[in-house]
């Protein structure tokens, strides 16, 4: 298993897009927003994004050729720039644990 | 002609011309107010409505929503609201126009708009205006008095906050200035009557029969990124005293931010509801503050990071408290004044990104809150990042960052 790895990003190597997905985005997609930093870790190039959505959403990202880039946008961005291979990628983003409510949350860098 | 892609030398401008529009929507400043009131008349003729040259002036945003519901009653206007002809007539039909014109080239619209309108709109509306929008309406009851009123009598608010116009005149003026637009006579005319009044002043509404502006913030501090930011002091501050206090973009009360150190406690972390307050108090402790007042101890310790663990608060559901300490993989901006990794550290950035620290760069450690269910540090990366433990293996890893 192969793992690209973008602060609270992670793209694992997939054998293949499984079934029951639907398209959402192509060209530019964002993976995840932090809503208390303003960036935003994007998705761009020969790209697409497929969802599952039973209950619990999944998400992949097909990357079509060479090219693909995952990129941490916006003010106070720093995370370096990354060459996603062609092939498919599930999106994991990271969680956290809520010690008041006692629950993980997806977070955002 | 239009441009039908950006060239090199044109995306080499769009950075400076989203700073100089950044710089046009957030104004400090003596107020022009012989041009704002030029400005707010062109609009009136602009949208066919006739101008009463009232025009009110109030020290804040808070005065100007303050004496919003005094001169409701003069909004009594059937159909459209004055406001909403503004928008409809004055700048909807130059953006319109341009949308004919120039948004007919998509590829090319959404470089544009990547390039110039979204770093103007994140750190204008979302970070600026918007926070002085939601304060005002929390610090006051007022509020909710705009908003009935917005309903029954038509007055609306006319300010940055509320629109996208400064991030969408950005990307405007860069096709008409760099890109060689044309837009039917007039247009252009409105557009600039309407980004003048924005930007003479500050926040301003309109009604039928008066228009009420409130003056420019004396100083507004923001962080690297953008975002409103003080330490000590109010962010954005007007004539009058009134502001609010942001911590990196999260308004906080006075006291967040005014309290020593010494006297914030875990008590003082147990009882305070807000969760973006705690969040604060906690980032102004410090990590290793933070884990000393916890009473935290480590747990265990590996190439992945250091488990903590410490007994929970009151007004806490969870057993215990855990957190993962990591280190940043990307180096902080030049200039940061972190101190450098020690030993261990940055052997865990080597284990991590298979160099160690960049020379004179600085690595950022920060804490992850975790369940109580991982036993080890690797474990409760993993946990953090949904994957197995035997899974989240640095070797495994293509790209890192």
């Amino acid at each position: 298993m192969t793992i690209i790895r973008q602060g609270d990003v992670t793209l694992i190597r997939a054998a293949a897009l499984p079934g029951g997905t639907r398209e959402r985005a192509r060209t530019e997609v964002t993976l995840a927003e932090g809503e208390s930093t303003g960036t935003a870790h994007v998705a761009s190039g020969p790209v697409v994004e497929h969802v599952r959505d039973d209950g619990l959403e999944v998400r992949f990202l097909q990357v079509l050729a060479d090219g693909g880039l995952l990129t941490h946008t916006g003010p106070g961005a720093h995370h370096d720039t990354l060459d996603v291979p062609p092939g498919i990628w599930e999106v994991r983003v990271a969680r956290e644990q809520d010690f008041y409510e006692g629950v993980p949350r997806l977070v955002a860098d | 002609m239009l441009m039908d892609a950006l060239s090199t030398a044109q995306r080499a401008r769009t950075a400076a011309w989203a700073e100089e529009w950044i710089a046009r929507g957030g104004p400090t400043g003596q107020v022009d107010w012989s041009r704002f009131e030029e400005a707010a008349r062109r609009c009136y003729e602009l949208a066919g409505l006739r101008w009463h040259g009232n025009v009110v002036r109030f020290d804040s945003p808070l005065a100007l929503a303050k004496a919003a519901p005094a001169v409701g009653h003069y909004a009594d206007v059937p159909g459209l609201t004055r406001h909403e002809r503004f928008w409809t007539d004055v700048w909807q039909r130059a953006f319109g126009a341009a949308s004919f014109g120039v948004w007919q080239s998509h590829d090319i619209t959404a470089e544009v708009r990547r390039l110039v309108s979204e770093p103007v709109r994140r750190q204008v509306r979302d970070e600026v205006w918007r926070p002085v929008h939601e304060r005002t309406g929390l610090a006051d009851v007022v509020y909710h008095q705009l908003v009935d009123l917005e309903r029954r009598s038509r007055v609306k608010w006319a300010h940055p906050a509320s629109r996208t116009w400064v991030a969408d005149a950005a990307s405007l003026s860069f096709f008409r200035d760099v890109g060689g637009l044309e837009l039917p006579a007039g247009m252009w005319e409105r557009l600039e009557a309407l980004a003048a009044a924005c930007t003479s002043a500050c926040m301003w509404w309109s009604t039928r029969r008066v228009v009420g502006v409130c003056d420019r913030p004396v100083a507004i501090h923001r962080d690297d990124a953008g975002r409103l930011h003080h330490a000590e002091d109010k962010a954005i501050e007007w004539p009058d005293g009134w502001g609010i206090y942001s911590w990196h973009g999260t308004t906080v009360d006075r006291w967040v931010l005014a309290r020593p150190l010494e006297r914030i406690s875990a008590g003082t972390l147990a009882i305070e509801p807000r969760v973006e307050f705690r969040r604060v108090l906690a980032e102004r402790l410090g990590r290793e503050r933070l884990l000393w007042i916890m009473g935290a101890t480590e747990l265990h310790s590996d190439d992945y990071g250091v488990l903590w663990d410490a007994r929970r608060l009151p007004g806490m559901t969870v057993d215990r408290c855990r957190w993962v300490e990591v280190v940043d993989a990307s180096p902080e901006p030049i200039g940061s004044d972190l101190p450098p990794l020690d030993a261990a550290w940055a052997l865990r950035l080597r284990a991590m990104t298979g160099a160690g620290p960049l020379p004179g760069r600085r690595y950022r450690r920060y804490l992850i809150p975790v369940s109580t269910e991982p036993r080890t540090a690797r474990a409760a990366v993993a946990w953090s990042n949904r994957m197995p433990e035997d899974e989240w293996d640095f070797g495994r890893m293509q790209g890192i960052s």
